[in-house]
């Protein structure tokens, strides 16, 4: 069951009327709140999409036509590498701790998060690792060029560029480590009363789910470059085959975190829009419980594909068969989520307003990165794609069309919650079909230049692929210039222009974050609603 | 928030922080087998 009611409506309390926050610069800098640190985290992300963005539109102005025109091979591979950690390590991974912070505390009927003060300690360890990340462009020898893999052995003769890059990656998992515990101790143990685990939205157990995701992989990812370090620094030999190490063993251990990763960044887009789907059909969840279960599935099954993505290493054909049959497994509970979007959308009373329309996007755009993903799964197909477009392709339509345009369903839906006003509907609708477009236009010609053979981090490609080239290009531009209508629409919500948001702001909305007024008070569920 | 909420709370983060650390040791301990 995925709907709740309270059987009392905690917006008249007397409790949550009452506005205790500080002021000033204060109030963000010393938040404790869960909804002000989740702003912050939401801010912080989009600003890290831009940057990172800006680093992606530097790349496709250089690979517009063939020959070298802005940057130099090295610089351009500066720009890949960063363009990779910051959209993931900067953009999508705070940005769903963002929606976690502001969503699973009124969802599950809290009044916090578990742990305030270090709910906002992982928030203010990011714009450090930002700093980080930003700065390494400056230092001799640039930022670090050897991919957002940060591969061995061409990570070890990095310059001090490489350096900044660990301190950040430290960094940043350490802040992704504590708001994965704050998410587990908050969901496990701070549930409202009758608020049981199978009652929780969606939502909710993606996060547990994806959570306990992140504790098992960020050490992994800390250990993994803390190897890189002292090879680099301390004489060890872990990764440099001069050595006596093994560069191939960086891979395994890089890639055990690095396949769970991708599940952590779609498994909260997943529980986003198992939210906006049902609103927007006006009837509940097709098959909740399959859906807790096959998300539970979909995270034990990324711990143990990781090394298809290391098919070209040169693999005994036995391991090339298990991880390739392993990989296929996963389509199965990605199926079925499949499956049951559009069987709860099946003869519902549909609406398309801008969540659902992005839901809707998300679900086929997904999908096609989940086949794409399906035929990269096949080792001999894979072995000779492998470090191609083609793959470019593939992921940015799991992580652009899947993880930003899942964020960007849940932005439209809970952003009458969070700012009180209705956002421009018809900017909205601007924004996803401008989105949508531009970016089949960046990256479907991708499959193309993949299959014909041009390799990705080049700044240089040979004349035969210049069309799909420029047409990429011209795309991404568009795509970019898009995001902007986003970012007009929520200032715009958020400075209080706009028809005021109901408590309940879309009719088939349902869960306890509709109980309360919108704009969400600054405490909410002082005292807890009792779930029915 | 409860003294006995707290605890909870506090002994749930416990237990999780040992499971980062246990994971950690324990891919240090495969890079170090495997590797170097």
């Amino acid at each position: 069951m995925s709907s709740v009611t309270a059987d009392h409506v905690p917006a008249s309390h007397g409790h949550d009327d009452h506005d205790h926050k500080p002021h000033g610069w204060r109030r963000w800098l010393f938040a404790t709140n869960h909804k002000d640190i989740g702003t912050m985290y939401l801010i912080f992300s989009f600003c890290m999409l831009l940057e990172g963005g800006v680093l992606a539109l530097l790349l496709r102005t250089e690979l517009f036509s063939p020959g070298l025109q802005f940057f130099q091979p090295e610089l351009f591979n500066q720009f890949t590498t960063m363009h990779g950690l910051i959209m993931i390590f900067g953009a999508i991974m705070p940005a769903f701790v963002g929606f976690a912070n502001w969503m699973i505390p009124l969802q599950i009927g809290a009044s916090d998060m578990a742990f305030a003060r270090m709910n906002n300690f992982s928030f203010w360890l990011l714009p450090i690792g930002a700093i980080l990340f930003t700065v390494s462009f400056f230092v001799p020898g640039g930022a670090n060029a050897s991919g957002w893999t940060m591969y061995a052995p061409l990570s070890l003769q990095m310059g001090p560029g490489m350096d900044f890059n660990i301190f950040a990656v430290h960094i940043l998992g350490a802040s992704s480590i504590m708001g994965a515990i704050n998410i587990i101790v908050t969901i496990l143990n701070m549930r409202a009363p009758g608020m049981t685990l199978m009652k929780m939205p969606l939502f909710c157990w993606t996060w547990l789910i994806t959570a306990y995701l992140l504790l098992a992989i960020m050490p992994v990812l800390a250990a993994a470059v803390t190897m890189l370090l002292t090879d680099r620094h301390f004489g060890t030999a872990f990764f440099n085959a001069a050595a006596g190490g093994d560069p191939v063993l960086y891979q395994h251990v890089f890639w055990f975190f690095g396949h769970p990763e991708v599940y952590v960044m779609i498994l909260p887009a997943f529980g986003i829009v198992s939210a906006v789907v049902p609103a927007f059909s006006r009837k509940p969840l097709f098959g909740y419980a399959s859906m807790v279960y096959a998300t539970a599935a979909i995270a034990i099954l990324s711990f143990l594909v990781w090394a298809h993505h290391m098919f070209a290493t040169g693999m005994p054909i036995t391991g090339q068969l298990y991880f390739m049959y392993a990989t296929m497994l996963i389509s199965i509970p990605t199926g079925v989520k499949v499956f049951n979007w559009v069987a709860t959308m099946w003869r519902g009373s549909l609406s398309f307003e801008t969540p659902m329309l992005f839901a809707v996007g998300f679900i086929f755009v997904f999908v096609i990165g989940g086949f794409t993903g399906l035929i990269l799964a096949v080792a001999p197909i894979d072995i000779a794609v492998h470090d191609t477009y083609y793959v470019i392709a593939h992921f940015h339509y799991v992580m652009v069309a899947g993880s930003l345009f899942g964020m960007y369903a849940g932005a439209y839906y809970w952003l009458p919650k969070w700012t009180g006003r209705m956002y421009d509907e018809k900017l909205g609708k601007w924004h996803f079909w401008s989105s949508m477009i531009s970016f089949n236009i960046t990256f479907f010609p991708m499959h193309f230049l993949g299959l014909a053979g041009m390799p990705r981090r080049y700044a240089d490609y040979a004349a035969q692929f210049t069309n799909f080239n420029e047409i990429a290009t011209i795309g991404a531009f568009w795509f970019g210039f898009s995001q902007l209508i986003f970012l007009w629409l929520a200032i715009k919500a958020w400075r209080g222009h706009g028809e005021p948001a109901a408590a309940k702001s879309w009719d088939g909305a349902t869960g306890l974050e509709w109980t309360v007024p919108s704009p969400a008070p600054f405490h909410t569920f002082v005292t807890p609603p009792v779930v029915k | 928030m409860t003294p006995e909420q707290r605890r909870k709370n506090r002994n749930t983060a416990i237990a999780l922080v040992i499971l980062v650390i246990l994971v950690m040791l324990w891919a240090f301990w495969r890079g170090s087998s495997l590797g170097g």
